[in-house]
């Protein structure tokens, strides 16, 4: 299989070399920025770098919107090291802590001020450019790491997933085996924050191909500013969470999105009903839907939506397809046996893409990654914590999380199934349901509905032909519009929060 | 409407998005500067000033409607 250095670091070298001023390689906040300014960019942060004493190869960096921010990801991965994203919006005490647990001596930063005082700073925007730096350092293993990204903990801590070089090219290689083309002259969308890892994909597609990469700027409303970009600047190709063309659906048909040729939808569960609609205004697009937790780099299963066709889904919610080439799937049950066709159980991922593990986290790693053999080979799988089940021709299809099963006076109940009715009866209005424990200690289920106060007596005597009674929410909550968290996804932690135990 | 009318009927609708009860509005307020204003309160923002001024916003008219002067200028124009 390719390397970091052959899949992800030659082909930008090469792209660097190759396109010089000719092309692009970045248009942020409407300004373009060629192959060589993005190379000099690079070089003046590794000179910078490599005149800097600092012991620990992971590396701060303030994940600004500006090409100092893009070549210092280069320079530090050109020199072996990796990069820790400190949002510029997140509290400093969230940052601070982060660079605690992995005892950070280096931030990068292209902040007019820094918000770092302890810690030794390179100020990237004022570095002036020298010569040129490209050159790898040899000997680098692929064992090292390339990034690591904090999530939130349970515990209150955020939690820190290492991805390796390893991760990260076996992720390239999978992703190109699916067979999506980007090529030079493609204009690609990368609407993600770096703290968050579809960002790599959306970079590292475009920048590998000599394509040009179109960002969003902090401060801009992104489903407004993204649905500029593909009109205005004929975006070609682009991952993007569903939410987002949720924002944009009232506008389908207001903007052009004919340039389209792939759409990525990932993130968060793809409703069937909002691609059929996104298929009319991207008229040319194929749509994939791919699935992934930060563990497993990115992506690690994906399925391809046929237009006008028959496509699988589960309760309005489409098939997340066949694991990628380098990943392994299994659904197991709770004692780690593999199920059979259409038995619900855990997805189960092992393969060159899953992380090493959290950053000094024991604890977190001996729950969340275990020894499996697999055909007489001893493979090392992370629990996903996603209910899955895969049909006759090995798509798996998503039921929802582990922890949105609940059980309700001893029946197994899903959450999802619930959604979708609700969803249904509603025309495609968004649900969510979560179950709770009330004050005597008994679950409930609570229905939020995304729109204003209404009757619901019409809407339960539907439910209940669809349901047995322990399915039926005893609490609806109506949310006129349901709030994201940074990552796009619908913050379920708001909605549980405004739960009345 | 006059530019006063219209600052004023927003000044309403901002605080109430924003659940900001002292907000005083100015020319140069963009999402950068006011907290919270994002995707959500955009959209809610957006639905709001449509159904107080009996207006209707394209997206492309919300790509100019990032910065509040901008917001009271468009819809100046729009009421004639």
């Amino acid at each position: 299989m390719n390397c970091f250095y052959s899949i992800v670091l030659s082909p930008i070298i090469n792209a660097i070399k190759n396109y010089g001023e000719n092309k692009n390689a970045f248009c942020i906040n409407k300004h373009y920025y060629s192959y060589d300014e993005f190379g000099k960019n690079i070089s003046k942060i590794r000179v910078a770098i490599k005149s800097t004493k600092y012991q620990n190869k992971k590396v701060g960096l303030v994940i600004n919107d500006d090409i100092e921010t893009y070549a210092s990801i280069f320079a530090l991965w050109l020199e072996g090291d990796s990069y820790v994203p400190l949002h510029p919006n997140w509290p400093l005490e969230r940052c601070v802590d982060i660079c605690e647990q992995v005892e950070i001596d280096l931030v990068l930063d292209s902040s007019k001020i820094t918000r770092y005082k302890n810690i030794q700073v390179i100020n990237t925007s004022k570095l002036e450019y020298v010569k040129d730096c490209l050159n790898p350092k040899d000997g680098i293993s692929e064992d090292e790491l390339a990034y690591i990204l904090f999530t939130s903990g349970s515990t209150g801590k955020p939690k820190g997933v290492q991805l390796s070089r390893r991760n990260v090219a076996a992720f390239m290689d999978s992703f190109w085996k699916t067979g999506i083309e980007v090529k030079e002259d493609d204009r690609c969308l990368q609407c993600f924050d770096l703290s968050f890892d579809v960002s790599v994909q959306s970079y590292l597609v475009a920048l590998t191909k000599g394509a040009c990469c179109y960002t969003i700027p902090y401060g801009m409303i992104k489903y407004i500013y993204a649905s500029s970009l593909i009109e205005e600047e004929k975006i070609t190709f682009g991952a993007m969470a569903p939410s987002m063309l949720r924002y944009l659906k009232p506008y389908f048909g207001e903007f052009d999105a004919s340039s389209l040729k792939n759409c990525i939808l990932t993130a968060e569960a793809c409703p069937i009903a909002l691609m059929e609609e996104w298929f009319q205004c991207a008229t040319n697009t194929e749509i994939y839907d791919f699935y992934g937790p930060t563990e497993c780099t990115i992506y690690c299963t994906y399925y391809k939506l046929t237009k006008g066709g028959e496509n699988k889904t589960l309760n309005g919610i489409i098939s997340i397809g066949k694991p990628l080439a380098n990943c392994v799937g299994l659904i197991l049950d709770e004692n780690g046996n593999v199920l059979p066709v259409g038995e619900k159980g855990e997805l189960c991922i092992a393969g060159d893409q899953v992380t090493k593990g959290y950053w000094n986290n024991e604890e977190k790693n001996e729950a969340s990654f275990f020894i499996k053999e697999v055909n007489g080979i001893q493979m090392r799988f992370y629990h996903t914590g996603d209910l899955c089940y895969k049909d006759a021709d090995g798509d798996i299809m998503y039921s929802g999380r582990l922890d949105h099963q609940a059980k309700i006076q001893g029946f197994r109940v899903e959450m999802g199934e619930i959604e979708y009715h609700a969803r249904e009866f509603l025309g495609g209005t968004n649900v969510v349901c979560l179950a709770f424990d009330n004050k005597d200690g008994l679950t409930e289920i609570a229905m939020f509905i995304e729109k204003e106060q209404f009757d619901p007596s019409k809407l339960l005597e539907y439910m209940k032909t669809k349901m047995p009674g322990y399915m039926i929410p005893t609490r609806i909550m109506y949310i006129p519009t349901f709030q994201l968290n940074a990552n796009d996804k619908i913050d379920k932690r708001i909605l549980r929060s405004l739960i009345d135990k | 409407m006059k530019k006063e009318e219209i600052a004023e009927k927003m000044t309403e609708i901002f605080r109430h998005i924003f659940e900001n009860d002292n907000m005083v509005l100015s020319d140069d307020m963009t999402p950068d500067t006011v907290e919270n204003w994002a995707s959500l309160t955009h959209m809610q923002m957006i639905t709001a000033l449509q159904e107080n001024f009996g207006v209707k916003f394209s997206i492309k008219d919300q790509l100019k409607l990032m910065r509040v002067g901008d917001i009271i200028s468009l819809l100046e124009e729009k009421l004639g």
